[in-house]
């Protein structure tokens, strides 16, 4: 057990700025687009979408597209990556991966536009394209991550007498986690971008702001739009990071 | 077995050679001035002119309408003698053709009146009736060193239609506002961006006449008209006036009895130093093909791709031969 020592307070407030340094980073980003856009004088076109409360329904829009399609792939991915590298399951793994594969192949936007004319427009079909589309990275990562698992210490486990499904819980699980969150983490800022792109379906976001200014020529709505989902995409890979460092098991 | 060999050899070798060559002459035949220059049957139009050796860029944006017009230009200039490079008919976007234009990088395009106005010089206030969108364009683009020729009776403006599954009992737009005064849950629309933030799009309609739709849904372009036919998202959709489906699917445009959509008449646009050096010439020709087009005959045109899937080249051949600009 080694304690705080002295000499270790200078490294420790070392990290703790560390942690200081992407929000800071954003947050000046975003003060100085909205200083910059404070001075536009905005005609009728981008007043339409540059206004507090049009801004603010975009961002939580967007916030949800990626929140609940995050919320389903991990609910789904994780399950099923566990399940396909459990010794029964062998031969289902190339289907399934296939399966995962092509969802991230195609490209997103014809996922999410053939899933609108097929089944629907709006929020609910949007944000099941965007689970497909962020399919892979998390099953590939749940699945990599468990086979990276050094076998002699699943067998150390079965010795000491765990059932199989202790040796998951507590051996193998635990030491898959750092994987498997790299996997969620990419998986969340690929839909924080993939996610502009429903605006075309009827299910709102920031590529409201984006498209706007794409098809009436005001690069002050692209610029915004892009910066305001960039900036979006390092907050939500910033959050990811840290509950990473959070879950990641002592010791390892 | 050594000379049977070689001459196999030589044989393969000969055949890869007319194979190259094949495809040589393939891809130089595709373009070049059209026919010989002969004057036999000189009616056309075009045969009447003569820009024999000069060297024309022609370009157009990406959708049916424009490259039908962009290579109905490419013929009629090469019919009239011209060198023509059509490689930027089919640019995606207006800017990018916009800015071709601009930059020398081709000569010549068919804009739209309304489009000029509103997304090209940026004006936000809205005019009244064809000829004020066109004056208008054509004294304050001069000073960007652009030429508006005369324009055609082709209006590619915004129309409200209500489509064939949804019975609303509506003819015009004041109809429509009635109702959706009445009966709100009614009067629910499907329209892309584009006319959504535009104030000579929902913003001004609404106002113009005086009502709100109760719900308002915003897709791409052709999921809107497509979500408007099915008619469970939403009763009206956004369309435009020349677009092909509204004969072949049977649209009920709404008729716009106040006037208010701006006019968007189609106009060739020509660089100034590229005009003036034969702007009699360009005058008759685009001219000609002015006159004949409408929003009818576009109509029609714009189908004869969306339906049947001819090719742009040959639709426009097609139509400047039977009408006599280019001979045949």
């Amino acid at each position: 057990m080694t304690m705080a020592t002295h000499s270790d307070r200078p490294a420790m407030a070392f990290r703790l700025g560390r942690y200081f340094l992407m929000p800071a980073f954003i947050a000046a980003v975003c003060a100085s687009l909205f200083v910059y856009l404070s001075q536009q004088e905005p005609d009728r076109i981008v007043a339409q979408r540059l206004n507090f409360d049009s801004i603010v329904d975009s961002t939580l829009r967007h916030l949800y597209l990626v929140g609940v399609s995050t919320v389903l792939v991990i609910a789904i991915a994780v399950p099923l990556g566990i399940l396909l590298t459990r010794p029964f399951a062998r031969t289902l793994t190339p289907p399934f991966v296939t399966v995962a594969n092509t969802g991230q192949a195609v490209p997103s936007f014809g996922v999410i536009v053939l899933f609108a004319l097929t089944l629907g427009f709006g929020v609910r079909y949007a944000i099941a394209a965007l689970t497909i589309y962020a399919f892979l990275p998390v099953l590939r990562n749940t699945m990599v991550g468990l086979q990276q698992v050094d076998p002699s210490v699943i067998e150390a486990g079965r010795g000491m007498g765990m059932s199989k499904r202790a040796v998951l819980a507590k051996i193998e699980l635990p030491l898959a986690v750092p994987v498997v969150l790299a996997g969620v983490r990419t998986a969340l800022v690929l839909n924080v971008g993939t996610a502009t792109i429903v605006t075309l379906t009827d299910a709102g976001g920031l590529g409201d702001i984006i498209n706007a200014g794409l098809v009436t020529n005001r690069t002050l709505l692209v610029v915004t739009g892009g910066v305001l989902t960039a900036a979006l995409a390092l907050l939500v890979d910033y959050i990811a990071a840290i509950a990473e460092n959070v879950l990641r098991p002592r010791g390892l | 077995m050594q000379r049977h060999a070689r001459s196999t050899h030589a044989l393969s070798r000969s055949l890869a050679l007319a194979a190259v060559l094949a495809l040589l002459m393939a891809a130089c035949g595709g373009g070049g001035p059209a026919g010989d220059g002969g004057k036999e049957g000189g009616d056309a139009v075009a045969d009447t002119i003569d820009l024999s050796g000069v060297n024309i860029a022609v370009g157009s944006k990406e959708f049916t309408e424009q490259q039908i017009v962009g290579q109905m230009a490419r013929l009629a200039l090469e019919a009239a003698g011209a060198r023509v490079d059509g490689q930027a008919i089919g640019l995606t976007g207006t800017q990018n053709v916009r800015g071709a234009l601009q930059q020398g990088r081709i000569d010549m395009y068919w804009e739209y009146t309304g489009t000029g106005w509103i997304e090209i010089l940026q004006q936000d206030e809205l005019l009244e009736g064809s000829d004020a969108y066109y004056q208008r364009v054509k004294e304050a683009d001069a000073a960007n060193g652009v030429v508006w020729l005369r324009p055609s009776e082709v209006n590619n403006t915004y129309a409200l239609f209500v489509g064939p599954n949804v019975d609303l009992g509506v003819q015009t737009i004041s109809d429509l506002a009635a109702l959706a005064r009445e009966n709100p849950d009614r009067a629910t629309l499907c329209a892309a961006t584009e006319f959504i933030v535009r104030p000579d799009g929902l913003g001004g309609v609404t106002k113009a006449y005086n009502f709100e739709f109760s719900q308002v849904n915003e897709l791409a372009l052709d999921l809107a008209i497509n979500a408007a036919i099915q008619g469970q998202r939403c009763t009206v959709g956004e369309i435009f006036q020349t677009d092909p489906q509204i004969s072949k699917k049977n649209l009920n445009v709404l008729e716009d009895d106040q006037g208010f959509f701006p006019v968007y008449n189609l106009a060739m646009t020509i660089r100034r130093d590229a005009y003036e050096q034969h702007a009699e010439a360009y005058d008759t020709l685009f001219g000609a093909i002015t006159d004949l087009l409408d929003n009818e005959t576009m109509i029609e045109l714009n189908g004869r791709r969306e339906f049947e899937g001819e090719s742009f080249d040959d639709i426009a051949r097609d139509f400047l031969v039977s009408r006599g600009i280019i001979s045949g």
